[in-house]
């Protein structure tokens, strides 16, 4: 027993050395690369200059009001499309007639870089949020779809027969059977959606907006305030991550 | 998670003002620099409210995406968007018609070299490389007829994109020469970074050419004319106060991030007033006929032929 | 008999094509009726009508060759790269722990609007396209493949080791047949991730095929020729889809 906590604590010791390691050797390549003069030092600037820029805008009261925009844009766009996603993908992946039919097309379609419907998604939804939502959702909803109908044909037919000899119900198969065994698919998918709805809103941001991190990003851009650029591109990231916990935790993934 | 949602909800609920009556929906390129924010320092000081008008603002691309929000409706009206745009949009038969010039020439499109190159003018440009913003862009053809003017042939023209991407390439030595608009640069040409090898405006044909105009979504126009006749009203008095009162050079400063000093020589040395003068236009022939080379429009055209894209709606 | 198997594979690909064809029928009313302006949403007979201009004047082709080849590069060393990374968080408990969360991170990154770095270290070229979209397909094969082995019931890793295998054996004889189907699934995504931001990255940059094309017809309002070079990019995605399933099934014993 208190071999194996130990072991344990030993086990996340070197997980956490291991990450640290990793970051400390990604950040002293920066600041070499950023050093040395090989490239032009405005496009890597020393991590001093971006850690100052980010603690600038995360001192400063109006940062916030565009993160939570974005955040929350980002959010209602993971919940719609993975939402679709998944109801799809259920369709698809337990019907072997509908998935031969239809799951081609959502192939097809996956790859077409949506930002080329964002002017339908201007007269459908406004210039406002509603765009950056909708665009978020179509990104997300690729990706969850054609991980969740693959997981489900992935479903171990064991499990289904022992489904059917119960006479379990259509909603009672999903709950029982496929959902539990679908936690993994889900999982990511969610995890890749995320990425593309957060994308998807800060691309059509800087596109056109007024607020937002996207917003943010372009105008720091524009102004070759390259640092806080990378200090608003962290948040991003950031958000992500924060993003990514959650999802890891509200999935529950065993073993893990 | 469900907190989460609800409060996104509100906050993107928030995010919508309500609509009223009196309420315009503007878009504008390129935030914060001076000609395009004319109509953002006008509502700061109040004068848009003074004619009953609330300006809702939102900052774009440019480019087509200007042009995409002013078409679909999305928008009322949009700033400073390029007239060879509107043009092949107008051939088209999209519903939009100009009300006023925005800028006519260049005035604030310089050509930069790194400082030790030896590029010192355009007819340095001889066998060298030159960024431009994007093809059909007025960068692009203010440094077409620069070349063209100085009997530089052999110069290799780049689409490098916006300014700071051009920058960076320059500075690393990918370009020989790029494109930028002021303020942006300003700096490092004080501090001997980059040397300016010619202006857009030094070619006579660039002056006099109306590059970018103020339009309207005709729907917006056939059903609030009066709203839009006010518009100009406000437009026109934001721009004689930007030229009259120095806390315009303030708000440029602030907007961009510079010292007051470089915003006010941004303005005395490029930003001239009488080219941004909103009832000033001419040059559209050429405008036609570089849409023409551009592929923007399918046939040659005249003047003439395009009569019934301008509107101008209201003049002092 | 052979009606039957005949109707249980024409009949999901005639559903198929019935419901396209119903989609693009309410398209075209929809612009018919004049409830979007035809600057925006072009009716499909009007995309169709514009693919010959498309070939003769906008080198229709080329593009569309070179992105493909961009795309599948990229893809390609994203699987290279990426399923030997995957074993690796599979096989070593701590790099898994480690990392995984990082890849799930990186791959929501808004690495597109890092280009302006990526111009200057390997300039305006196809390099540029490639790195940066060979970056952003690699965490969809890595977390992938890791899903996959980590799927792979215990019972057929430890049958195999009563029957003696070797690591390289197990590998090939058990893990890779068993985890197969969801690696596969994570080269789909690659592939679909490296197109979207090389389309993406050309039409950022101004370089190269289909997307510097779609960008330029954009911004001349030619709309319905625009939708034709996107079909083009739809066109790219299925041979793509072709391709990893041929992959698939060649790779997957029986």
């Amino acid at each position: 027993m208190d071999q194996a906590r130990l072991s344990a604590r030993h086990f996340l010791g070197s997980v956490t050395a291991l990450r640290v390691a990793t970051l400390i050797v990604l950040f002293l390549a920066w600041e070499a690369v950023a050093a040395s003069g090989w490239l032009f030092e405005g496009v890597v600037p020393s991590s001093f200059k971006i850690g100052a820029a980010l603690w600038d805008l995360l001192t400063s009261g109006a940062f916030y009001s565009n993160i939570e925009l974005t955040l929350g844009e980002a959010a209602i766009s993971v919940v719609l499309g993975a939402g679709a996603g998944i109801a799809v993908g259920l369709a698809l992946g337990r019907s072997r007639f509908a998935g031969t039919a239809f799951e081609p097309y959502l192939h097809y379609l996956a790859p077409t870089p949506k930002i080329v419907f964002l002017p339908i998604l201007l007269v459908l939804f406004g210039i406002g949020p509603g765009s950056k939502i909708a665009m978020g959702t179509l990104s997300c909803f690729f990706p969850m779809a054609l991980s969740v109908a693959s997981g489900v044909r992935q479903v171990d037919p064991v499990l289904l027969r022992v489904g059917h000899s119960f006479n379990l119900g259509r909603v009672a198969m999903i709950r029982k059977i496929y959902l539990p065994a679908l936690v993994p698919p889900i999982a990511t998918g969610l995890k890749l959606g995320l990425g593309v709805a957060i994308i998807g809103c800060l691309l059509a941001e800087i596109k056109m907006s007024n607020r937002g991190l996207g917003f943010l990003i372009m105008q720091y851009y524009s102004q070759f305030r390259i640092p806080y650029m990378y200090a608003a591109l962290i948040v991003a990231f950031a958000v992500a991550a924060l993003g990514n916990a959650l999802i890891a935790r509200f999935v529950r993934l065993p073993g893990r | 998670m469900r907190k989460l949602v609800a409060c996104s909800i509100a906050i993107i609920l928030g995010a919508v003002p309500l609509a009223r009556a009196e309420t315009l929906k503007l878009a504008i390129p390129q935030k914060g620099a001076w000609d395009t924010s004319f109509s953002v320092y006008g509502d700061r000081q109040g004068f848009f409210k003074e004619q009953g008008l609330e300006l809702e603002i939102t900052y774009t691309e440019g480019g087509a995406t200007t042009e995409t929000a002013v078409i679909s409706g999305s928008v009322d009206v949009a700033v400073a968007t390029g007239t060879l745009g509107i043009v092949s949009a107008y051939t088209k038969s999209a519903p939009v018609r100009i009300i006023s010039a925005e800028s006519t020439g260049a005035a604030d499109l310089y050509y930069y070299a790194k400082a030790g190159t030896g590029i010192k003018s355009i007819k340095d440009l001889k066998g060298k490389s030159i960024g431009f913003s994007a093809p059909g862009s007025s960068s692009n053809l203010a440094l077409l007829t620069l070349l063209h003017e100085n009997g530089v042939t052999d110069a290799k023209v780049v689409p490098a994109g916006a300014a700071p991407g051009t920058y960076t390439q320059v500075m690393s030595g990918q370009l020989d020469a790029g494109w930028a608009p002021v303020p942006f640069g300003l700096q490092d040409i004080k501090d001997g970074k980059i040397v300016v090898i010619g202006q857009a405006n030094d070619s006579p044909d660039v002056r006099n050419e109306t590059i970018r105009v103020n339009v309207v979504n005709l729907d917006s126009l056939k059903k609030n004319r009066d709203a839009i006749v006010r518009f100009m009203k406000a437009y026109y008095k934001s721009y004689q106060w930007a030229y009259s009162d120095p806390k315009a050079i303030d708000y440029l400063a602030t907007d961009n991030n510079i010292s007051h000093d470089l915003a006010a020589s941004a303005v005395k040395d490029f930003l001239k007033k009488e080219a941004n003068d909103p009832y000033r236009i001419s040059g559209i022939q050429r405008v036609l006929d570089e849409a023409l080379a551009a592929k923007r429009i399918p046939t040659a055209m005249k003047e003439d032929d395009v009569k019934g894209m301008f509107d101008i709606v209201w003049k002092p | 008999m052979d009606g039957a198997r005949a109707s249980a594979r024409f009949g999901p690909l005639l559903a198929g094509l019935t419901a396209v064809a119903v989609c693009l029928g309410a398209w075209q009313a929809i612009a018919a009726l004049g409830l979007v302006s035809n600057l925006i949403a072009p009716p499909p007979s009007a995309i169709a009508a514009s693919f010959p201009a498309l070939i003769a004047e906008e080198g229709l082709f080329p593009r569309f060759a070179q992105t493909f080849a961009e795309a599948f590069i990229a893809a390609g060393l994203a699987v290279v790269v990426g399923t030997p990374f995957g074993w690796w968080l599979h096989a070593k408990r701590w790099a898994g722990r480690a990392y995984e969360s990082w890849v799930a991170t990186f791959a929501a990154a808004p690495l597109v609007l890092l280009y302006p770095l990526f111009l200057v270290i390997l300039g305006r070229n196809a390099g540029t396209i490639i790195a940066m979209s060979f970056l952003t397909a690699m965490p969809a094969v890595v977390l992938k493949t890791k899903e996959g082995l980590d799927g792979i019931r215990p019972v057929l890793v430890n049958v195999g080791r009563s029957f003696g295998l070797g690591e390289s054996q197990l590998f090939w004889k058990i893990l890779l047949p068993a985890s197969v189907p969801t690696i596969c699934n994570g080269v789909r995504l690659g592939l679909i991730y490296a197109l979207i931001s090389v389309v993406g990255i050309e039409f950022l940059i101004n370089f190269g095929g289909l997307g510097e094309l779609i960008d330029d017809l954009a911004q001349r309002w030619e709309t319905a020729m625009m939708y034709g070079a996107i079909s083009f990019v739809v066109l790219t995605s299925m041979c793509f889809f072709y391709l990893t399933e041929k992959l698939e099934r060649w790779i997957r014993p029986g």
